[in-house]
């Protein structure tokens, strides 16, 4: 049986505002996630990503069809407590230290004593920022940043994890680092769910893709259906993929 | 609670490491100091300037700092997106929003307590005997700043910070003359219009309930019954309009 760990089904967004201005973000988007995948949702700016990936934190609430993460409802506490998320371009609270801000997560989820002091410190070690600890996170680069990011995403040891475009923005060093994080969550089992339009990280990264556009879901499958194993590269199966639903009025 | 906890101590950080705070706070104390040169320029009227002003200045400045920072309290969440860290959690928003609000008054309670104690402090220094009413007073500006703060909470789950400063000035002013709408609903004729007056009066905030700076300066004491009521008023449209900011930022979409 297959183990789904995000459901969406006939998901539809459309924000009103006045006066009875519609704008549908999300157009009767379906797909699923199991359990261990690395999951990437394309699309190019303003395809419905972000909209997606907080419909499936409950930060949102869908104008028709349904979400299920981890079985449950995505703004149930207990789902909440097994999922992680780091958000597009982190803007942290930059009064804090960088251990002061995890410390800070850590007491969301309840975590106290020589636990949660050991937990800061493995996090701190695994994304390479021990030594930048006691640095206020005014002082930290774009890629330190997003580091520490990763960072509270896993104060919690989640089973599932949303990345929004973790890579975005970054020189190369932090590139790099970034998704050598990644591929040890990878490796780790974790299910990781990632908004991108940085095709060659969803290439090396993904095992299932879904291609959005203007609100619609255009393309799915695993990323060597699309590539034909390789004879195309992804981001060529995505520039078809959105020319294509351009041509049809999609 | 260790949510709450968590959430009320990084909004005190927050605000106590905030750079304008501090400036306001020092122009606080400046006041209160400068009372004593206008007090020395009216001759006679010296002890009453000084208790007068310091007075206004502990809960003028109060007023402003709960209104400048507890307008901005939500709002700065939304905008730098530090609220998707906090609300993805395991975090109740009502609880979120108990946590900003004790992290506020934590610092607001702070602030008074420096406030009160630079004031006193200088009419020690003066010789100035240093009446309960005194005291009072500065306990009852610190609970309309519960009051005042829990509506700049309010006002900042659905609104924008400009609009919010707006809305919680105009409460304040409406709040200290909160009387002259009773007195128009009495004498207003039975209809509409005194329903209407009335219901103003009794929804929208009656800070005159803890103005008593006027008479303490002339020795005035408020007796158990007025403190009570004080107390009580604070505490129970407090939580008023905290259900209210509650329902509404449950409700919110991110």
């Amino acid at each position: 049986m297959d183990d789904w760990i995000v459901e969406a089904v006939g998901l539809t967004k459309v924000y009103t505002s006045f006066p009875r201005k519609r704008v549908t973000t999300l157009d009767n988007v379906s797909f699923k996630v199991r359990r261990g995948e690395t999951f990437g949702l394309l699309g190019p700016n303003g395809a419905g990503k972000t909209t997606s990936q907080k419909l499936f934190l409950g930060l949102l609430r869908p104008s028709s069809g349904s979400v299920r993460v981890l079985g449950g409802e995505p703004d149930d506490p207990e789902v909440r407590a097994r999922v992680g998320f780091l958000p597009e371009n982190p803007y942290f609270y930059t009064y804090l230290t960088g251990r002061e801000f995890l410390e800070f997560c850590a007491a969301l989820f309840d975590m106290r004593g020589a636990a949660k002091h050991q937990r800061i410190d493995e996090l701190l070690m695994l994304v390479g920022m021990s030594s930048a600890a006691e640095t206020q996170l005014r002082r930290y680069s774009k890629g330190m940043l997003q580091r520490i990011g990763i960072a509270q995403a896993l104060i919690n040891d989640p089973e599932l994890i949303f990345l929004d475009e973790p890579t975005s923005g970054l020189d190369p060093l932090g590139h790099k680092q970034i998704g050598r994080i990644i591929k040890t969550l990878k490796a780790e089992g974790k299910t990781l769910f990632f908004n991108s339009h940085i095709m060659v990280d969803v290439e090396e990264l993904c095992d299932q893709v879904a291609i959005l556009h203007k609100g619609r879901l255009v393309a799915s499958g695993t990323v060597g259906a699309l590539t034909g194993d390789g004879r195309e590269s992804l981001e060529d199966v995505f520039v078809r993929t959105i020319e294509e639903a351009e041509a049809i009025g999609r | 609670m260790n949510q709450i906890v968590a959430i009320a101590r990084n909004t005190f950080l927050e605000t106590i490491r905030d750079r304008i705070l501090n400036a306001i706070l020092v122009f606080a104390v400046l006041l209160i100091v400068a009372s004593i040169l206008l007090g020395q320029l009216s001759a006679g009227q010296d002890i009453k300037i000084i208790k007068d002003l310091g007075l206004a200045s502990v809960s003028f400045f109060g007023v402003v700092i709960a209104i400048f920072v507890g307008t901005s309290l939500v709002h700065k969440e939304l905008d730098k997106r530090t609220v998707f860290v906090v609300l993805t959690k395991p975090v109740n928003r009502a609880r979120f929003l108990v946590g900003k609000l004790l992290g506020l008054m934590t610092t607001l309670t702070m602030l008074t307590i420096l406030m009160g104690l630079a004031y006193l402090g200088l009419l020690v220094f003066l010789r100035v005997p240093v009446e309960v009413g005194l005291f009072q007073a500065i306990m009852f500006s610190w609970l309309e700043l519960i009051v005042l703060t829990t509506m700049t909470l309010l006002f900042s789950t659905f609104s924008s910070p400009v609009l919010s400063m707006l809305y919680a000035f105009a409460m304040y002013f409406y709040g200290h003359n909160a009387q002259t709408f009773k007195l128009l609903a009495q004498k207003a004729a039975p209809g509409l219009r005194e329903l209407l007056l009335g219901a103003y009066y009794v929804v929208l905030p009656n800070l005159t309930h803890f103005d008593i700076k006027n008479r303490v300066v002339y020795g005035y004491t408020a007796g158990f019954e007025q403190v009570g009521l004080a107390i009580a008023y604070s505490l129970v449209y407090s939580l008023g309009l905290f259900c209210v900011a509650a329902v509404i930022f449950h409700k919110r979409e991110f």
